[in-house]
């Protein structure tokens, strides 16, 4: 340990630390696969939950594509002189195991799971979360959940392939495949569909499990685990928004397992709350449904609104703009979210006054995000803009974002919504927010954390010619679907009248392309990770507290919990060199506490 | 939800003890956290936040349950009254009041490093719950026996064709209308209220029972046909909430012997009580939804 | 190494709902005795009081006096044997936030229920509305009342029922089928009892015995003529609806592609290119055969099974009677 005599030398003289390799870190710190599944560290945590759910995103990719080569054509079992019952049961099972797996499997777990257990306790300067090994349970239960989506995967996989060759009758027990669609209407899901219902609701119960116990751990975290100095109005936003979002995965995900578990009463035991038939009501499954699935979408969307914050500001070096209104707009989007679920209902025989406050306060909703746009742009403006690869998706959000919402609100206007409902329209809009903003938050995210998470940087070059890759086959492919919807184009559809031929054949095209994208970003990765070159602990010169520890972090974080900072000061960084990143700046009064020990900044 | 030291708090504090220079602390103080109070403050609202979440989850239930009566109060008012037990669910609440009573007093005896009063209020709590679960076996029994069991089993229940391969018709074309110029269109006036109802949740708004109910005990022969169809879907509610929340009973068992296991080894002191506290919030929460269930489902006239 | 080697010093911790007294963490607090008794017997005197209240009819207030009971229950546990009185507030308002969104919930649902209650239409109606022509019903309808010549008032059933003289006998449940027969056949039983079981166990509403209804099950009006001395026929026939099925009452099923539900009933006639089917309800149905996805019999009853299950012998043997007396109505 020389960094005493370092110390004492002339500038840089913080410099010659970064360069001292971490000699443990938390990915060498215990050796064997038993401590990684028995692992009680967030950071480990973190990483097997990346590695599942980016491969349940390959998985839901590989239906993407499915479904759409097949839309190609507007006519394909009869051009091809396929079975046409088996096709078209074949193409519901496509889109709906697409939905169920991206939803449940990919987007709702992947920030919070992912970065939130990755980066939050770092940024708080604390040696773990509040409750490690609830969290490691939040793990296996996540896993548990996904083998009943495998297995429903299989059934369908064992019948339609059987079936193709002309053996029909081979089903696994509980049923083959998905086909009601990832929103599983009643009474379809609870009466006459013979797929894999059952087994796929368990598993979406399970996993909601998941979810809630990982929001149980951030909110007592970001309550009680916060470093002296920092308040709540000095946290990064980031924070903000996994708060935010943890509230709604508290409130809502218990709906959503009361209904799932009402699915399956239903199924097995024909209760008959759902089915008109025997007296029951399929709105008020609607009613039970959306009350969780609207605020979901908002699950998905204010971590990676989070992470946008902390990109632009870093790489803008400017202190983020209405820190105070982009702070108190994710709680507004948090609990408006749960009052306006009605407005997926518009069409489905809900009555027209309730109709109406939905379409009402949903236009109220548009109003906090519109206020984060604002303030990332008043951000940007005479900003010191760099155009790293993070950036790139930032900016990508940004303007995908907007499209996204302000589409939203031709769906939200209740007159308008009668038309556009379950047209391509909806595709289209729902794919820009989810896709187009969150998938690209994440892909920033990622590509931002990497090197601290990793320790290595990626080749900078190829991570921004596939963020244009991406961003070009995202528009190729979501774009035409706007038209198409106004049109009058039906989604869930397999054959389709011949004049929207063309804008399906873009579709697909852009689907393709950004396909390639994203494996030009899978490779990006794991070659930084074979060969990429060792990372600084601050590549980007931020100041939230995860850059004042080594690249990857040590197995405890700190040793010390660090004083805080305004976690927008990014001027008490200076940049040196592409391998030391940037450094503390000295020439200012000097920081809270000197470098300390084991490479760490520690105070 | 336990924050007893584990191997990653303990390797944390032989790694680095001796340029740490760590005053002593408690063996249960978990080494991301910085005090036993802040320790303790992190578990409860944990627990707390958990609690919140069970709340939501038998507030579908209860949701189902208010929309279902709004629409039907005579199912309710008839099936209730003939098939659930007044004394029996009062007999029921009064237990599990008990029990609650019992885990406080629990609670309190491991705040007093009372361990002997501990394992008897522990004792007794089991007992209440098991008490709680037999009153439900017989009362479930009763159900089997006069055929009121859910779904199909039920004498109330109206039957749909079973779901097999084999009875799923072909896929069908729907037949060719084009030569009708206006179908598809639906004039205004043709929408009118309907005279017969088909049944359905909310068909008493469309038809109203031709009767008026005001004697005391109804039979089913004076239900409003729309109504008798649903008679059975009431026991499904019933046995749906009930079911629930005996299930979060027996969880709560289990949750208190692992408990009472604890205790017997001497864990539990006025320095760390932390698990009976929070399995005492869990099974007050138990009692609190069991307070709405009871005058919901059993005091209905 | 001077800076390095200090004694751990802690933070503070900087969360919101520090408090308590330094040694002890806010809500660690002991409760003390006479408050968990006094909480108890409050709850079990409001729990009284709530049963209490429940058997007096305040109409639609009574469901909010049961609730208004439980808030007041429910706040005394969560106060007092949660602790939340000496606890944080802000983990009570977490509860309090919890409860907040269940009522939002069911209060919307509620809301929305209720408004859309009335646009329930039948579903010929739908199929009118979107073009498909629906089946065109060429009789009956709901059902019609019945008449029976001397039908009983409601309380003359209850009146009958209430004095069986076979109550606490075992009932035909328990029974196996040779005994329930034999004991049946030696049984006279009593025309008006079983006129009003006839009545009370729902017999009425499906099988006819005046010539002038409109039929839906067999019409019994003359069964014993048909069947003349064959009093074992008639058991069967309630004991094991389904061993012999009636001549022109097999039940049919037909899937239609014009709607969800298949049309279950006895086939009545049939012509080039159509069928007409009438269900346990009496609603004739005609419609085209082009229409039909899906046609197969069923091998069992329209009768369901066990409607004789919690009679006695003496019951069944009445109702026999009562079927004797329709076809010689002089006889005592």
């Amino acid at each position: 340990m020389s960094s005493t005599a370092e110390l004492e030398h002339a500038s840089p003289p913080a410099a010659a630390i970064y360069l001292t390799p971490p000699e443990d870190n938390y990915l060498t710190h215990d050796k064997g696969v038993m401590s990684w599944i028995f692992t009680l560290d967030h950071k480990r945590i973190g990483i097997l939950y990346m590695g599942t759910v980016l491969s349940f995103f390959l998985v839901g990719g590989i239906f993407a594509l499915s479904l759409r080569t097949e839309l190609l054509w507007y006519n394909t079992p009869d051009k091809f002189h396929l079975d046409k019952e088996l096709t078209l049961n074949l193409y519901n099972n496509m889109f709906t195991l697409h939905g169920a797996i991206m939803v449940f499997l990919f987007i709702i777990p992947a920030i919070p799971a992912i970065m939130g257990n990755l980066i939050l306790p770092i940024m708080l300067g604390a040696k773990d979360v509040a409750f490690p090994r609830l969290n490691l349970m939040s793990l296996w239960i996540y896993w548990i959940g996904g083998t009943f989506f495998l297995y429903v995967l299989l059934g369908g996989v064992l019948h339609y392939g059987f079936a193709m060759f002309g053996h029909p009758n081979v089903n696994l027990p509980g049923g083959m495949g998905l086909d009601t669609g990832w929103t599983f209407y009643a009474p379809y899901s609870t009466t006459k569909s013979l797929a894999g219902v059952v087994p796929a609701t368990l598993g979406a119960f399970v996993v909601g499990f998941s979810s809630i116990l990982t929001g149980v751990n951030f909110i007592t975290t970001l309550h009680i685990l916060r470093p002296k100095g920092m308040t709540w109005f000095r946290m990064p936003l980031f924070l903000w928004g996994l708060y935010a979002t943890s509230i709604i995965q508290i409130l809502a995900t218990p709906v959503l397992a009361i209904t799932l578990l009402l699915v399956v009463a239903e199924r097995t035991m024909h209760v008959g709350i759902f089915d008109p038939a025997i007296g029951g009501d399929p709105v008020l499954f609607q009613h039970f449904f959306w009350f969780y699935s609207h605020p979901a979408v908002y699950i998905m969307i204010l971590p990676a609104m989070g992470v946008i914050s902390e990109l632009i500001t870093v790489f803008s070096r400017k202190h983020i703009f209405g820190y105070n209104f982009i702070a108190f707009s994710s709680i507004a989007i948090a609990l408006l979210g749960f009052l306006v679920w009605g407005h997926h209902m518009f069409v489905s025989g809900q009555s027209p006054m309730t109709d109406s406050i939905f379409s009402f306060i949903t236009f109220s909703v548009a109003i906090p995000s519109a206020v984060k746009v604002f303030n990332w742009t008043a951000t940007l403006y005479r900003g010191s803009i760099r155009f790293k690869t993070p950036m790139l998706y930032a900016l990508g959000f940004i303007l995908l974002f907007t499209v996204g919402g302000l589409t939203g609100l031709f769906l939200g206007a209740l007159s308008t919504d009668v038309p556009l409902h379950d047209t391509y329209f909806v595709v289209a809009h729902f794919h820009y927010v989810m896709m187009g903003s969150m998938l690209f938050a994440f892909l920033g995210g990622m590509y931002y954390w990497f090197p601290k998470i990793f320790g290595k940087m990626y080749h900078e070059q190829t991570g921004q010619v596939a963020a244009l890759v991406v961003f070009l086959g995202f528009n190729l492919a979501f774009f035409p679907q706007f038209i198409a919807g106004t049109q009058g184009m039906p989604r869930r559809w397999a054959t389709y009248p011949e004049q929207y031929q063309i804008y399906h054949r873009f579709s697909t095209a852009g689907a393709y392309l950004m396909g390639l994208g994203l494996f030009i970003v899978a490779g990006n990765w794991i070659h930084a990770l074979k060969r990429g070159n060792k990372a600084p602990p601050n590549p980007w010169g931020g100041n939230t507290l995860e850059w004042h520890c080594t690249s990857p972090p040590p197995y405890y974080n700190f040793k010390k919990t660090p004083a805080v900072d305004d976690p927008y000061a990014l001027g008490a960084w200076e940049y040196v060199s592409e391998e030391q990143g940037w450094v503390p700046r000295h020439s200012e009064p000097p920081p809270l506490a000197p470098p300390g020990q084991n490479v760490a900044i520690t105070h | 939800m336990s924050t007893a030291s584990d191997t990653h708090g303990a390797a944390a504090v032989a790694e680095h003890g001796d340029g740490h220079g760590h005053v002593h602390h408690s063996p249960h103080l978990a080494h991301h956290f910085d005090s036993p109070e802040q320790q303790f403050m992190s578990a409860k609202l944990g627990m707390w936040v958990f609690l919140g979440t069970e709340v939501l989850m038998f507030g579908g239930l209860f949701c189902a349950y208010s929309v279902y009566r709004r629409a039907h109060p005579q199912v309710f008012e008839f099936a209730a009254h003939d098939y659930l037990s007044t004394k029996l669910g009062a007999l029921n609440t009064i237990i599990l009041i008990t029990s609650s009573l019992t885990m406080a007093w629990g609670v309190r005896c491991a705040q007093l490093t009372q361990l002997k009063g501990l394992k008897i209020c522990l004792v007794l709590t089991l007992m209440g719950a098991a008490g709680f679960l037999v009153v439900k076996t017989i009362e479930y029994t009763n159900k089997w026996h006069e055929h009121v069991w859910v779904g199909p089993s039920n004498r109330y229940y109206v039957a749909r064709p079973p779901i097999t391969y084999a009875s799923l018709p072909p896929r069908t074309i729907l037949p060719d209308n084009s030569a009708d110029a206006n179908a598809g269109t639906a004039d205004a006036a043709q929408i009118r209220p309907v005279a017969s109802g088909a049944g359905g949740l909310n068909s008493n708004y469309a038809n109203p029972p031709e009767t008026v109910f005001k004697e005391k005990d109804l039979t089913y022969d004076q239900l409003a046909p729309a109504d008798q169809k649903n008679v059975a879907t009431f026991f499904s509610i019933y046995f749906l909430m009930t079911g629930l929340h005996g299930i979060h009973v027996v969880v709560g068992m289990g949750l208190i012997t692992w408990i009472l296991i604890r205790a017997n080894k001497g864990e539990f002191s006025s320095e760390f009580f932390t698990p009976v506290d929070l399995v005492g919030l869990y099974w007050h929460l138990v009692d609190l939804i069991w307070i709405f269930l009871f005058p919901l489902l059993y005091l209905i006239k | 190494m001077s800076s390095l080697a200090q004694s751990n010093e802690i933070p503070a911790p900087v969360a919101d709902d520090v408090g308590g007294d330094g040694h002890h963490p806010k809500g660690a607090h002991a409760v003390p005795r006479r408050i968990l008794i006094g909480v108890y017997l409050l709850l079990c005197f409001f729990t009284v009081i709530t049963v209490a209240v429940a058997q007096i009819d305040l109409g639609p207030a009574n469901i909010w006096v049961a609730l208004f009971v439980a808030v007041i229950k429910s706040s005394l546990v969560v106060l007092f044997f949660m602790h939340i009185w000496w606890d944080s507030p802000f983990n009570g308002f977490v509860l309090i936030a919890a409860m907040f969104f269940v009522a939002l919930f069911i209060g919307i649902s509620m809301l929305d229920t209720k408004e859309y209650g009335p646009n329930f239409q039948a579903p010929e109606l739908f199929q009118e509305l979107s073009g498909n022509t629906p089946p065109v019903p060429t009789a009956g309808g709901s059902l019609p009342a019945m008449e029976i010549p001397g039908a009983l008032a409601q309380a003359q059933v209850d009146d009958l029922w209430n004095h069986d003289p076979s109550k606490g006998q075992p009932t035909i449940k328990t029974m196996k089928y040779d005994d329930v027969v034999a004991a049946a056949l030696a049984d006279k039983g009593d025309r008006h009892l079983g006129m009003a079981l006839f009545q009370k166990q729902g017999c009425i509403k499906c099988h006819t015995v005046d010539e002038k209804d409109l039929p839906r099950a067999p019409y019994l009006g003359n069964v014993t003529l048909r069947h003349p001395d064959d009093p074992i026929y008639i058991f069967q026939s309630v004991l094991q609806p389904s061993a012999v099925i009636a001549p022109g009452y097999t039940t049919n099923v037909f899937k239609l592609s014009t709607q969800q539900d298949p049309i279950e009933g006895f086939l009545v006639s049939e012509t080039a290119d159509t069928f007409t089917v009438r269900d346990v309800n009496g609603q004739v149905t005609t419609f085209p055969k082009s229409f039909v996805t899906l046609h197969k019999t069923r091998p069992t009853s329209l009768m369901t099974e066990g409607l004789a299950n919690d009679l006695t012998v003496h019951d069944l043997a009445s109702i026999y009677a009562f079927l004797n007396s329709l076809s010689h109505p002089s006889e005592e």
